[in-house]
């Protein structure tokens, strides 16, 4: 399976990773984004740590994804060959349980509407929005192996 | 190897998807009473007729055909015959099995209020059955009564009053979710629960049901004399292990199954998991009850793992954790939620839409409430689950993320 991996060194905090993410998620391009739609969301953060250390954040698509498990309507799975943890928000209830069991704040509400909203690889893209839109290389997609923790 | 699993709900199904994972050839059966696949928290929302009984449905579709699951639906096991390694089912049946997994759940307790066992139209919300018989009631009634206001409780209510019927609310504490939120968190439901029309009676003691000529629900009489009117009771005063079917045997009961960490009972090939088992909990280290969504699935698995011969130990049986969602306003807690004891610190910020309290022992989070903005709270009940020393951080202790803890090793998997 795919995973992200974030060389948090490399990262300058551009926030092109959170647009890319954005523009992706309103089904359109960075260029024709709006910026002043507060409801854009981006399923990636970049955050500064107490000490001042930049890191990109990326859901992880865990190998034993907490989210999946504390999910009680079926809405989230972890497909067995991609590894992918995708959200199927017309099955999702709101009810936060993904949002209470992430360790890394990776699934959090959907600015629209009472159902949550994460990641999913950019499955149907050819490239990862995130990845594609990064210029210092700070995140590059990595093959692993399944079931490694 | 034949594996039998009775119940249908979280634990029992997440433990048959285990086993299959593991385990490609084996039978595995499950039995169930349940003739359908439902995630019980979202009863109130086929009360509310937000969703139909197949949008209840939490597995995928085609569950039991693709992971080659036997189901007998409809089927009530009466005991388990251990020296013979049987099943006997209320329908005459001997069912064999060479692993037994009891993921049975639990049952609405009916408190002994005078009256409530011999009146009409008083209801648990506990099965679909409960929550289709609640639905058509309500159609007709214009009044009803929840009787506890726990997150069951406070979801029928809701049910309820999205049917257009008038909610009363009664609950011996002095606030509503007396286990899950403080006063200040609870009292931002009340607000808008009364806003919305359902009145809540807190420091209420229910006495005694009234009933009509036919034997119909009236009202409730409270032990301060009041009387509350209402057609409908939903009972939420808590629930209790299906244990009967091992009444008769060694399984060792306390408040439920008792089993080690690795789901075991103590009989061999007996596992148990979900509402049913009483495990160590990790928050409290105590051996309790655990009936949370998220761990009925994870000791499914563990038990599921053991079944199947790979040795696996439940390694977070972190039950001190909740979330809600009530009428636009969103809660996720951890830990402790409230203390009196000098030898904590409490934290609060508050503004108009949001709540947060974290309460800390030296440096360690042990209890955290996230009220109005949830995203991120993860990283909160990581540290409280795991007692993460927080001596560096304590002067910023809002504003954590997991960049303050990022640790990511050659396979880009994070840790703490």
């Amino acid at each position: 399976m795919k995973r992200i991996y974030i060389d948090r060194q490399l990262c300058e905090a551009c926030k092109g990773c959170t647009l890319a993410c954005m523009a992706k998620s309103n089904n359109t391009d960075i260029d024709s984004l709006n910026l002043s739609d507060t409801t854009n969301q981006s399923a990636n953060l970049v955050e500064q740590s107490n000490q001042g250390e930049l890191s990109p954040l990326f859901c992880r698509h865990c190998d034993h994804p907490e989210c999946v498990e504390a999910c009680m309507s079926g809405a989230l799975t972890k497909d067995q060959e991609s590894g992918i943890v995708s959200l199927d928000q017309d099955r999702c209830a709101g009810c936060w349980m993904c949002v209470m069991s992430c360790s890394y704040g990776m699934i959090k509400q959907d600015t629209k509407s009472n159902v949550a909203f994460k990641c999913d690889l950019c499955k149907d893209r050819e490239e990862s929005a995130c990845i594609e839109n990064c210029p210092t290389g700070a995140i590059q997609l990595i093959e692993v192996e399944e079931g490694r923790v | 190897m034949k594996y039998v699993i009775v119940g249908a709900s979280a634990a029992g199904i997440s433990a048959a998807k285990k086993l299959r994972e593991l385990d490609d050839d084996s039978e595995i059966t499950i039995i169930s009473k349940d003739t359908k696949v439902y995630s019980r928290c979202m009863l109130h929302y086929l009360i509310g007729g937000q969703r139909d009984v197949d949008q209840l449905n939490f597995t995928p579709k085609d569950f039991f055909i693709e992971n080659k699951i036997n189901w007998f639906k409809g089927k009530t096991v009466t005991s388990v015959l251990p020296n013979q390694k049987s099943l006997l089912l209320e329908s005459g049946e001997n069912i064999n099995y060479d692993k037994l997994l009891l993921a049975t759940g639990a049952s609405s307790f009916f408190p002994p209020i005078d009256n409530l066992a011999e009146t009409e139209d008083i209801y648990g919300l506990r099965n679909l059955g409960d929550a289709l018989e609640i639905k058509e009631k309500a159609e007709e009634v214009q009044q009803a009564i929840v009787i506890g206001a726990g997150l069951v409780g406070v979801d029928a209510a809701i049910g309820l009053a999205e049917q257009g019927v008038k909610v009363t609310i009664v609950e011996m504490a002095d606030r509503i979710l007396p286990l899950q939120l403080d006063a200040k968190a609870a009292s931002r439901y009340q607000a808008r629960f009364e806003d919305k029309g359902i009145e809540i009676v807190t420091g209420a003691r229910a006495n005694k049901v009234l009933a009509d000529a036919n034997n119909s629900v009236k009202g409730l009489e409270l032990a301060d004399g009041q009387i509350i009117d209402g057609n409908l009771i939903v009972v939420a005063t808590g629930v209790r292990p299906n244990i009967d079917l091992i009444k008769e045997t060694e399984v060792k009961v306390d408040q439920g199954i008792v089993v080690d960490e690795y789901q075991q009972t103590n009989l061999d090939d007996i596992y148990a998991a979900g509402d049913v088992a009483q495990s160590k909990e990790s928050f409290s280290q105590e051996l309790t009850l655990t009936p949370i969504w998220p761990l009925a699935i994870k000791q499914g698995e563990v038990a599921a793992s053991n079944m199947a011969g790979v040795t696996t130990k439940l390694s977070d049986n972190f039950a001190y954790q909740n979330s809600m969602r009530f009428l636009g306003l969103s809660t996720i807690t951890y830990g402790l939620i409230d203390t009196d004891d000098d030898n904590y610190q409490v934290l609060l910020v508050e503004d108009k839409d949001n709540y947060r309290k974290l309460i800390l022992q030296d440096d360690k989070l042990k209890g955290a409430i996230f009220q109005g903005e949830i995203d991120g709270s993860g990283v909160y009940g990581r540290l409280v689950k795991d007692e993460i020393g927080l001596s560096d951080k304590l002067d910023n202790l809002f504003n954590l993320s997991y960049a303050d803890f990022f640790k990511e090793n050659k396979d880009g998997v994070f840790s703490y």
